[in-house]
């Protein structure tokens, strides 16, 4: 950039100059005041459970995302639909081959600190995300990142991955954009700089996080509104307040009293009641997660698909899921949401049949003698906590015998690693039905294979799911892989969970999303 | 009173052994100890409480209505009525027949931990109270124990060992060892020194005769009242790890879980939570009011004269 | 005296060494580690032993005790492994709600319990007498962790005019701060409110049982002229014992009622890092909590050495 030459102005050019600045302040700003609702205060988000980082690289808790995903934005993210969309691209190109990709980047971005977002940054961040992040096996493939001008950046595949546009803009792990100068940084331990409409002040573990309007954030006019985790972001608040509430009763109370604008999680059983009252609004976040229990291909008795198929029809769905979710479910037997692209019902036939009689038989025909069914829930989460329950005593009714070992949820994660301590392992699938089919249900294919034996046929399915060139294909394989799922009953699923949230009436422009957003949303008087 | 050799311990003297009963109590010292047990009103109110708790336990399966463990989606959230005296629970199962099988894991668990402690503390603090050199670092072992909140440290045991009834009672023994150690230390201290055993030590009876025929039944009093009140706080301490949920695991009922439950409902179904609480308010009542009407009667002081 | 209060600093010493060395050991027992909580619950095993290393987690047990030893050497209490802030700050930020709470408790157990004594053993065995002796009693035999649930339904749902729960700082809302410490303050004093008026009861009737108050009472002489003073000092020895016991048995209650009331007080951090296994956290938590009950300790005797001399010599009198 050169600087134009001084030279002393006369009084009557400056006046010009000051008078041309007026008139193009006044035309600037007038669509603004009429446009720009006058900006509230605070606005006071409840969240259930603490962040225990706020590294978006670090965790794949939802926890960490709410909050990150304020103060970071993504090269590319997933829209309403769940569709692939640029964020800090401004344009994507494939090659014809499959093995490179090139990102031209949005000009005129800011981060926090002033610094406009250059091809550095990215660079930087994606290296980065490739030493430290916890799912930096995405960018595993790739071999070269070049940057041949400020605003372009290059990636080299060593093969080609027809899904890894997918895969880059998957939540669980997002891959935020942050300053070159974070690149050294350890896990966890990195400078809250990002480019998003929220910009960090203060973190008080166990009580709250505070972010502030990041005022020369320049809203993506591409789009129209909030859509995905993309979107056009404006916001109507000076601060917003993340508080940790743990408690649902508190966060329940919290909001009718006034004191936080939108909660996290309303228990369903206050859903009804807080549903006559005119001050609040209650919102249905439908497939949320895959309720389901992880099933022990390696333990006895369920190491014999004839007593794991008396397992599966032995179950009654929906009483499962009534007294899990108290109401707040859909049961289909996918495993991805209805609605979404790749939503296929393989399976089916073995889903929600109730059929006792059918699983005494086939227990029969297994040489069942009773060996002791051990199922592992956690007192962490009530859905998993009492799914557990009412599953145990169906199948005692079943005629099998049952175990229930209670942990706190770090336990129990550790005990899911030893082959010999569970049968069934009850848990939650969230975010990996929501990025796509290749991270539904990823954990049954070497090496995570939390059903402990490895399944080569899954296995095989899963890497002809994620080089398929075409979207049929992919489905295609899809629908083989969830019937695979079935057949072998490598996971239980129960139902979808529909989570409910709540915010005050006065709230406008909030629409649930697997994060709360908090950018289009205003206060009305 | 007796001279209170735990001071030296650094913790003030327990409060429970300086309650003096009401001046009207018979003291003459030839009334058996029966007879005023049995004229203690309250004790026999303690007596009566405490054995409806175990009618409850001991006569479950005739006075249960359904099976505890029942479920029925359809019949949830009732309150109560016939078929369910106490309600129903939002899996749909019967209340009343909960209370009554919880009420057995907490009296279980409650009289193992008794036994424990007891036989525990009694042997640590006989070695302590006896033997001069062992005193110092058994008695600094207890008081690092007692520095843990007791919650906690029961909390951390749990953890570590895994939920079950039989760890949770090694938990809360863990908790309640150094309170009985402590007392059983006291009362050895004293008895040691009183003219009898000395004057059997100098005359060469070997200790463990000694301890058997002298230190042990002349100690035994205070420790007898004090695990009546540990029987109570087992009793509280199970159903807050249940609670938290480090306690024995479902679907054995038990009180502190069924509380656990409740509180996700406390607006809509106030009596999940209720009933329970008030079960184990009852216990502990009669416990306590047991171990006062034994601490009255068994009043140290009487004990020791007549060696 | 101060050769005294220096020996019991001394003997405190190897009993806080124990109580980490104890509070690590059975940590190390409990399987799980915060690399888990930390990686979220869709993390595979990969994932979560990323974490483990990048938080230095693999190494040993000896070694990272070891480290942490030295660093209370250099008065560093460690670096949270979830709070994102050093031990120190987070048990400093803490530690005034607990003791508030706890303060208040005190406060309340001594304003209801010792004239509850009083009055119950200038009545004894009337109706009053009695309903003090089962009113203490249902105090020591209600689990305050329901009884708190039942306390939050009462006041905080039915009639609303308590919050149910968290806390307010008294800097930010001094009325507020009062309000929001009512009901737990209630929940955990009550066991404290029963233990202190039985002691008081009990001293008191000793006291009355002494000649001269009986000599006095049958003259007629009103009991406020007679005992005043004498029955003061003698109350003042309960009190003292039942503080000492309190902090030990509130410090107790305060991580239940803490965690049933979302007060971000010292118990609940301690309870919350148990099950999030913030090592760092619990050693240290456990550590200033320790230490804390032998200052208290220590300052209670002092107390009662000051109050009657002959306590420190042959007992309680």
């Amino acid at each position: 950039m050169t600087t134009p030459p001084q030279v002393p102005l006369g009084l009557y050019q400056r006046l010009i100059r000051l008078g041309a600045l007026c008139a193009l302040c006044i035309y600037g700003a007038t669509p603004a005041l009429a446009q720009t609702p006058k900006r509230a205060a605070m606005l006071v988000f409840a969240q259930e459970a603490p962040p225990p980082t706020l590294d978006p690289y670090f965790s794949t808790s939802i926890s960490t995302r709410n909050v990150a995903m304020h103060i970071f934005e993504t090269l590319v993210t997933r829209d309403e639909t769940n569709a692939v969309v640029p964020e800090l691209a401004d344009k994507i190109t494939e090659s014809t081959d499959g093995l490179s990709y090139t990102f031209n980047l949005r000009r005129g971005v800011k981060f926090h600190n002033g610094a406009e977002m250059t091809s550095a940054d990215v660079k930087a961040s994606l290296e980065r995300y490739k030493r430290v992040a916890l799912q930096k096996v995405i960018l595993d493939p790739v071999t070269a990142i070049d940057t041949p001008d400020a605003y372009t950046v290059v990636l080299r595949l060593s093969k080609r991955v027809p899904v890894f546009l997918d895969e880059l803009s998957s939540f669980v792990t997002p891959l935020a954009i942050m300053p070159a100068s974070q690149r050294d940084r350890e896990g966890g331990k990195v400078d809250l700089i990002g480019t998003g409409p929220l910009q960090f002040v203060d973190w008080q573990a166990d009580s709250h996080v505070r972010l502030k309007r990041f005022p020369d954030y320049v809203p993506d006019r591409r789009y129209k509104g909030t859509d995905g985790f993309a979107g056009r972001k404006e916001i109507f608040f000076e601060q917003v307040d993340f508080k940790l509430v743990k408690d649902p009763g508190a966060r329940v109370a919290g909001l009718e009293a006034g004191q936080f604008h939108i909660i996290e999680d309303l228990p369903i059983e206050s859903a009804k009641r807080i549903a006559s009252n005119k001050a609040i609004a209650v919102y249905d976040l439908k497939n949320w997660w895959l309720q389901g229990a992880w099933v022990n291909h390696a333990k006895a008795p369920t190491n014999d698909n004839r007593v794991r198929r008396a397992l599966q029809i032995a179950l009654d769905m929906e009483e499962i899921m009534e007294i899990a979710t108290d109401g707040a479910y859909v049961l289909q037997p996918g495993l991805q949401y209805p609605g979404n692209p790749y939503h296929v019902t393989n399976g089916a036939q073995f889903y929600n049949k109730k059929d006792t009689a059918g699983a005494r038989k086939l227990l029969a025909e297994a040489g069942y003698k009773g060996e002791e069914i051990v199922i592992i829930t956690n007192s962490s989460y009530q859905s998993m906590y009492k799914a557990a329950q009412v599953v145990a005593e169906q199948l005692k009714a079943a005629g099998f015998k049952v175990r229930i070992d209670v942990f706190d949820w770090a336990t129990a994660m550790a005990r899911r690693s030893d082959g010999n301590a569970w049968n069934l392992w009850f848990t939650g699938q969230g975010s990996g039905p929501s990025v796509g089919p290749f991270a539904a249900l990823k954990d049954v294919v070497s090496p995570q294979k939390n059903q402990i034996t490895a399944d080569p046929v899954i296995d095989a399915l899963y890497t002809e799911l994620i080089t398929g060139t075409t979207f049929q294909a992919r489905k295609a394989t899809f629908s083989k892989f969830q019937e695979r799922v079935y057949d072998q009953v490598l996971f239980l699923k129960f139902g979808d969970l529909t989570r409910k949230q709540a915010s005050r009436a006065n709230v406008k422009g909030f629409v649930p999303y697997r994060i709360p957003r908090m950018w289009n949303v205003r206060l009305e008087d | 009173m007796m001279a209170d050799p735990e001071r030296t311990s650094a913790q003030p003297p327990d409060p429970a052994a300086v309650d003096a009963p009401a001046p009207h109590l018979p003291r003459a010292a030839d009334t058996t100890i029966w007879r005023r047990l049995l004229g203690h009103r309250l004790f026999i109110t303690g007596v009566i409480l405490f054995g409806l708790v175990l009618a409850m336990a001991l006569f479950a399966d005739l006075l249960a209505t359904a099976a505890p463990e029942k479920m029925n989606v359809r019949a949830r959230f009732r309150t109560p009525q016939w078929a369910f005296l106490l309600g129903t629970d939002n899996y749909g199962r019967d209340i009343w027949s909960r209370l009554l099988y919880g009420s057995r894991l907490s009296l279980s668990i409650g009289f193992a931990v008794v036994l424990v402690t007891g036989v525990a503390g009694t042997c640590i603090g006989l070695l302590a109270g006896y033997f001069k050199r062992l005193d110092g670092p058994l008695m600094r072992l207890m008081d690092a124990l007692m520095a843990f909140p007791a919650i906690l440290l029961a909390i951390a045991i749990a953890s570590a060992l895994g939920p079950s009834a039989i760890n949770a009672v090694i938990a809360l023994s863990a908790v309640y060892t150094p309170r009985t150690a402590r007392i059983v230390r006291g009362s050895v201290l004293v008895v040691r020194e009183m003219d009898y055993v000395q004057a059997a030590l100098a005359s060469g009876a070997r200790h463990g005769w000694v301890i058997w025929r002298h230190i042990l039944p002349n100690s035994m009093a205070p420790l007898i009242v004090q695990l009546t009140f540990i029987f109570a706080y087992a009793v509280l301490a199970e159903s807050i790890l249940s609670f938290l949920g480090v306690g024995p695991p479902p679907p054995t009922p038990s009180w502190g879980s069924m509380i656990a439950e409740g509180q996700a409902y406390l607006r809509e179904a106030p009596l999940m939570a209720l009933f329970p609480g008030i079960a184990i308010a009852l216990t502990a009542m009669g416990l306590n009011l047991l171990g006062d009407g034994l601490r009255d009667v068994l009043d140290p002081r009487l004990k020791v004269q007549h060696g | 005296m101060a050769e005294f209060v220096l020996r019991r600093l001394l003997s405190a010493i190897p009993v806080l060494l124990l109580v980490t060395l104890i509070a690590a050991s059975i940590m190390q027992l409990v399987p799980g580690d915060p690399a888990m909580v930390i990686a979220g619950s869709g993390a595979s095993d990969a994932e979560v032993q990323q974490v483990r290393l990048a938080l230095g987690l693999d190494r040993s047990f000896g070694v990272r005790l070891l480290e942490w030893y030295g660093g209370l050497l250099r008065g560093d209490l460690g670096q949270s492994l979830l709070l994102n802030r050093s031990v120190t700050t987070a048990i400093a930020e803490r530690l005034p709600v607990t003791l508030a709470l706890a303060g208040f408790a005190l406060l309340l157990t001594i304003i209801i319990g010792v004239p509850a004594g009083i009055i119950a053993a200038l009545k004894a065995n009337t109706a009053i007498d009695q309903a003090v002796l089962m009113l203490a009693l249902i105090g020591v035999s209600v689990p305050n962790f329901w009884l708190s649930l039942m306390l939050i339904v009462a006041f905080g749902v039915w009639l609303e005019v308590l919050p149910a729960g968290g806390y307010t700082p008294f800097a930010d809302d001094p009325l507020g701060w009062v309000r929001c410490l009512i009901l737990p303050g209630i929940s955990l004093a009550l066991l404290q409110i029963g233990l202190l008026a039985r002691i008081t009861r009990a001293t008191m009737l000793e006291v009355l049982r002494q000649d001269y108050v009986r000599t006095a009472r049958a003259k007629g002489l009103p009991i406020r002229m007679v005992v005043g003073q004498h029955a003061l000092r003698n109350v003042l020895v309960p009190v003292v014992t039942v503080i000492g016991i309190s902090f030990g048995l509130l410090l107790s209650g305060s991580v239940v009622i803490e965690t049933v009331y979302s007060i971000p007080g010292l118990g609940r951090l301690l309870a919350t890092a148990i099950f999030s296994r913030d090592y760092p956290v619990i050693q240290g938590g456990l550590l200033v909590t320790a230490a804390m009950l032998v200052l208290l300790n220590l300052a209670v005797d002092l107390l009662y050495a000051v109050i009657d001399p002959r306590i420190k010599h042959d007992g309680r009198s």
